[in-house]
């Protein structure tokens, strides 16, 4: 049996590579290779595309192979796998598995809209909380099933704690911490609304762990990079993966982002900025959990709001417990650290399925 | 001894350029050399193995490092001048005598055409919708068409001949069908195979298929030809030819009906009824505006019909199409090669301008050039920017805080025209535009030429900026993304939207952090206003519609060692001091795009919310508000560095002076 891991993007890796560890550790007999389109780097409004070199070498120094695009399809995959609902350009043989990569709508993913029919290119959908297999299911013909959120298996087996989150930014255990998340759209982040406001906490003496998202502007990075060689207490976070600042902090900042989901979901408060052109968004829909859910959150529109609101919830970190306790488990399902496993069983099935099926379709088997 | 590149896309190309080729190869001193793009299958372009010996035959060398061979000129079928920018000159003799969208259209896409430096136009028609599309300001020349030289040409077989080589008889009439391959435009998704009912004894089909056409088509007319001997499918990139033996053609709103026009043969063409779907239609595009020279037919009947009214009385409109003729095509002598050589030539001569504003005696922008110390590298840089700046213009310098006359020299070597302070605005007045340059810029090839562009373009435009070149290098015009990153498709794709489609675009000045080179058109009663507010930094601009130009790139040597600065932790204090500006710049820049969207009492923007470190801009160049900084955070060292940097430059400062009593420093006055 043969697995192709198809990363369309960088961020894909963190979703695909639980699933393919645990398929070696447990079938040690699966061939399985990673994959991914001619890199392009990211630049403003237009995401990049591929893997970079550092991802590569680092699949490589894990075991991995990685094949270019053209060379897929002699390889002949049993199944391919991949991280996102963006099927263009696979010409090859297989079945097709979509872990899917994100918590939230943006309007166009974990929504009633039409795009979504796009996801019924795959032959098997995974998706992490019962939240998005409810919404799918209405949309889809094929099976959707919900294997929890492969990104905190970390959390649930106890191998990423606030702890040995702190400890890898070296922020010690009892300083306070303010992670600030943000997504990447002018009309969404809370970037413009509270730009270099964050030197306000770090001149208050709280660390402030700055996370931007992949594919934020050019200039957005570079003043929160200058930020942080100006003032000790920033932290300009250049991780690929999200959980760790989330798992170090004791309030999040953030906008519309995903992050503000992963941080609801790992219990921690959240501070949820209301961009003033929100809903000038092209895809703005107030049914989108984004914005259904905010009461997760305090919500602000000022930057004045935005530091009034993280004093208190660092003060009172009970409050909106019981709604984030609420929503997390609709959301990222249970975090057990099995989530990988779940994924990759059902992965494995649909592998023996078409497998099975394709060796009878060669033996002359008609379907029909 | 000139160096001249030929570019050659795709096969289709050859006969195109070669003519012209040909008569270059006979002139001494001239060194010529080709370069093809390799094949892509998926786009159904370049050229495969097989393709590659008929280039080979041309007896040239085939680069594929073209930029080390450092050609003065490149000379392409169709515009890609974003792979060649750099490279020297760029001239475009068109594959194609139709628009599409493209060229000689009114179709923003033509504003790609302002990255040439010259366009050998087939006929006037040609040159004169490019210089009324009020969007391409690139010199064109009435050259002809080189393709069909041969068979204007004396000797050039007459058409029984022809007929004897494509192997019918002289006695049989002969069909030309050349689709094109645009979807939408096409007549094949209508027509498909139904067009073998054409053929038949008497009447031969030779089927043209453009070499871009999906597989699906190649492959159904190649079963199609297969089955019947009285079809052909042509797999020849010899157009002409065959339009050349041709009785009657049938196309769509391919180039071929219009080249079948220049040879006087009767045209059908069939209209495709999703025509108005291609994103590209433009009603007054070339291949709708001779439509009157043809049977124009919407069903496969008509279709047949009108080619048996051809067959049978082929002078039908012909006075039509000698009306045409005048207008598609210059002299019909069979020279159009040698004078797309003779212009290209001149182009490298400086004979032919490649800039529509002409030479610098002639020169419509002035530029001002604020001067304000000597620094060798600054100057170099400036002379640097002055000799990229492709249009004609006259310099005025402006000293600022005394200047050297080595400095001085230096540009009088370059440029005669000096002009101290104050700014005669009168001699300004003269000039249609003026562009105001920071001496530490840098800008890059044809800078200045493609902010005039955009001014021409857009009337109501009062200001055009260029980008600033860090953070994106790709927009770097001479940078180049499939050979820099990875090569591919996805990257040729990304390189070619970034250099032609993007540089199109002129987005709102919100998204531009300087204003370090700017493009005014003259505007008499402000012009005194507007060149002091650029003068004196972090005024106002008193312009209302001012862009920023994607295709035009500068760089500032300041800002970049503020990005050095990024890298050489621990920072200098001069290095804090930039980066403290910076992140000022850079946050009042990005709230700009919402600043401007809502009512100014906005609270987002109250930056009185925050501790107010990072406050207004300093109006102290910071050193008080660093050393304030520093105090708060009991690093009293660094403030008191602050404070004797700020000393160092204004002794007078009040508050550096109470701040360094606060400290206990000692100013050399109190000293």
């Amino acid at each position: 049996m043969k697995i192709v891991y198809y990363a369309k993007r960088n961020l894909h890796v963190p979703h695909l590579l639980p699933v393919s560890n645990w398929i070696r550790d447990n079938h040690p007999e699966v061939e399985q290779v990673f994959a991914s389109p001619p890199y392009i780097p990211s630049m403003e409004d237009m995401p990049g595309v591929g893997l970079n070199e550092t991802l590569i070498t680092d699949l490589k120094h894990r075991g991995y192979d990685w094949i270019g695009p053209s060379k897929i399809g002699n390889w002949r995959p049993d199944v391919t796998v991949m991280a996102d609902a963006d099927f263009g350009g696979i010409d090859w043989q297989g079945c097709i598995a979509n872990v899917n990569h994100g918590l939230i709508s943006k309007g166009t993913f974990y929504t009633n809209r039409q795009t979504v029919q796009r996801e019924n290119g795959a032959d098997l959908i995974l998706v992490p909380g019962s939240h998005h297999a409810k919404v799918l299911q209405k949309m889809l013909h094929k099976p959707v099933l919900a294997t929890g959120f492969v990104k905190f298996d970390p959390v649930g087996r106890g191998e990423l704690t606030q702890q040995s989150a702190r400890e890898k930014y070296g922020i010690g255990a009892k300083d306070r911490v303010v992670t600030f998340a943000p997504t990447y759209n002018i009309e969404l982040s809370a970037v413009p609304v509270i730009t270099d406001g964050l030197r306000t906490f770090a001149n208050q003496g709280l660390k402030v762990l700055v996370k931007l998202h992949g594919m934020s502007p050019e200039s957005w990075k570079q003043m929160y990079r200058l930020l942080a060689l100006l003032e000790e207490n920033i932290i300009y976070v250049d991780d690929m993966d999200l959980t760790p600042s989330i798992m170090a902090a004791d309030v999040v900042i953030s906008d519309v982002s995903s992050a503000f989901m992963e941080a609801m979901a790992l219990n921690r408060p959240v501070i949820l900025v209301n961009n003033p052109l929100q809903k000038r968004f092209p895809a703005y829909d107030p049914n989108d959990i984004e914005y259904a859910w905010r009461d997760v959150g305090v919500q602000v529109g000022t930057r004045h709001e935005i530091i009034k609101s993280v004093h208190h919830a660092l003060d009172h970190p009970e409050d909106k417990e019981d709604r984030r306790k609420f929503y997390g488990p609709k959301l990222v399902g249970p975090i057990d650290g099995r989530a990988a496993e779940r994924a990759s069983t059902a992965i494995m099935q649909l592998a023996a399925q078409y497998t099975q099926r394709h060796s009878q379709v060669s033996a002359g088997w008609n379907p029909s | 001894m000139p160096r001249i590149l030929f570019h050659f896309q795709r096969p289709s190309q050859l006969p195109v350029l070669t003519p012209v080729l040909d008569v270059l190869r006979d002139i001494d001193g001239v060194e010529l050399a080709i370069t093809i793009t390799p094949i892509n299958r998926r786009h159904l372009d370049g050229f495969d193995g097989q393709n590659r010996l008929q280039a080979e035959k041309i007896g040239l060398p085939i680069l594929d490092d073209f930029t080390a061979w450092n050609p003065d000129a490149v000379i392409m079928a169709e515009n890609y001048a974003h792979r060649f920018e750099g490279n020297g000159k760029l001239a475009l003799v068109p594959e194609r005598i139709s628009s599409k969208g493209l060229s000689f259209t009114e179709h923003q896409a033509a504003e790609r055409d302002n990255l040439l430096d010259l366009i050998c136009a087939p006929g006037p028609i040609h040159k004169q919708k490019t210089e009324q599309s009020g969007k391409v300001f690139t010199s064109v020349i009435g050259t002809g068409f080189p393709k069909l030289d041969a068979v204007f040409k004396e000797g050039f077989a007459v058409q029984a001949k022809l007929k004897q080589y494509a192997r019918i008889s002289p006695k049989k009439k002969a069909i030309l069908y050349a689709p094109t391959e645009v979807m939408p435009l096409s007549s094949v998704p209508i027509l498909w195979t139904r067009i073998r009912q054409l053929a038949n004894d008497q009447t031969h089909l030779f089927v043209k298929l453009h070499p871009r056409s999906p597989y699906s088509w190649t492959e159904d007319f190649r079963l199609l030809a297969g089955n019947d001997p009285n079809i052909t499918l042509v797999r020849e990139d010899d157009l002409a030819s065959f339009l050349a033996l041709a009785d009657v053609v049938i196309s769509d709103t391919s180039s071929a009906y219009l080249e079948a026009i220049l040879l006087d043969k009767p045209v059908v063409l069939f209209e495709n009824p999703n025509q108005r779907e291609y994103p590209l239609y433009q009603s007054n595009d070339l291949e709708y505006m001779f439509q009157k020279a043809a049977f124009v037919t919407s069903s496969f009947e008509e279709l047949n019909t009108a080619v048996q009214v051809y067959l049978a009385d082929p002078e039908q409109h012909q006075e039509e199409r000698a009306e045409a003729r005048l207008q598609l095509h210059v002299d019909l002598d069979g020279n159009s090669a040698q004078r797309v050589a003779d212009a290209i030539l001149g182009l490298l001569d400086g004979i032919q301008d490649s800039i529509v504003s002409g030479k610098h005696d002639q020169a419509d922008t002035a530029i001002i050039l604020p001067v304000d110390h000597f620094d060798p590298e600054n100057a170099e840089r400036t002379l640097g920017t002055l000799k990229l700046a492709g249009a004609a213009f006259n310099l005025f310098v402006l000293p600022l805080n005394g200047h050297t006359h080595e400095w001085l020299d230096r540009l009088a070597s370059y440029h005669p025209v000096l002009l101290n302070t104050p700014i005669d605005m009168e001699a300004l007045q003269s000039y249609q535009y003026t562009c105001v340059l920071q001496q530490s810029v840098l800008g890059f090839n044809g800078w200045l030429t493609r902010l005039q562009n955009h001014l021409r373009m857009e009337k109501q435009l009062q200001a055009v900026v260029p980008q600033l070149a860090f953070g994106i290098p790709s927009q770097n015009p001479t940078f180049r993304l499939g050979t820099e990153i990875s090569p591919g498709p996805q990257t040729e794709q990304l390189d070619h939207q970034l250099k032609v489609r993007i540089p199109n675009e002129r987005v709102p000045l919100s998204v531009a952090p300087a204003l370090s080179c700017i493009l005014i058109r003259n505007i008499p009663q402000n012009m005194q206003i507007v060149v002091s507010s650029i003068l004196e930094k972090g005024k106002q601009l008193p312009l209302q519609h001012v862009a920023l130009a994607m295709d035009t790139l500068i760089e500032e040597a300041s800002e970049n060692a503020v990005y050095e600065a990024e890298w050489a932790y621990p920072l200098s204090p001069e290095q804090k001091q930039l980066a403290e500006e910076r992140v000022i710049a850079l946050a009042d820049w990005i709230q700009m795009p919402l600043r401007e969207q809502l009512p100014p009492d906005a609270p987002v923007f109250n930056r009185k919310g925050s501790n107010g470190k990072t406050a207004q801009p300093a109006t102290d160049n910071g050193h008080v508000r660093l050393a304030r900084h520093y105090i708060n955070r009991n690093k009293r060292h660094e403030a008191e560095k602050q404070v004797r940097f700020g000393l160092e430059k204004d002794p007078d400062h009040p508050e550096l002076i109470a701040l360094a009593r606060e400290l206990g420093i000692l100013t050399g006055r109190e000293q």
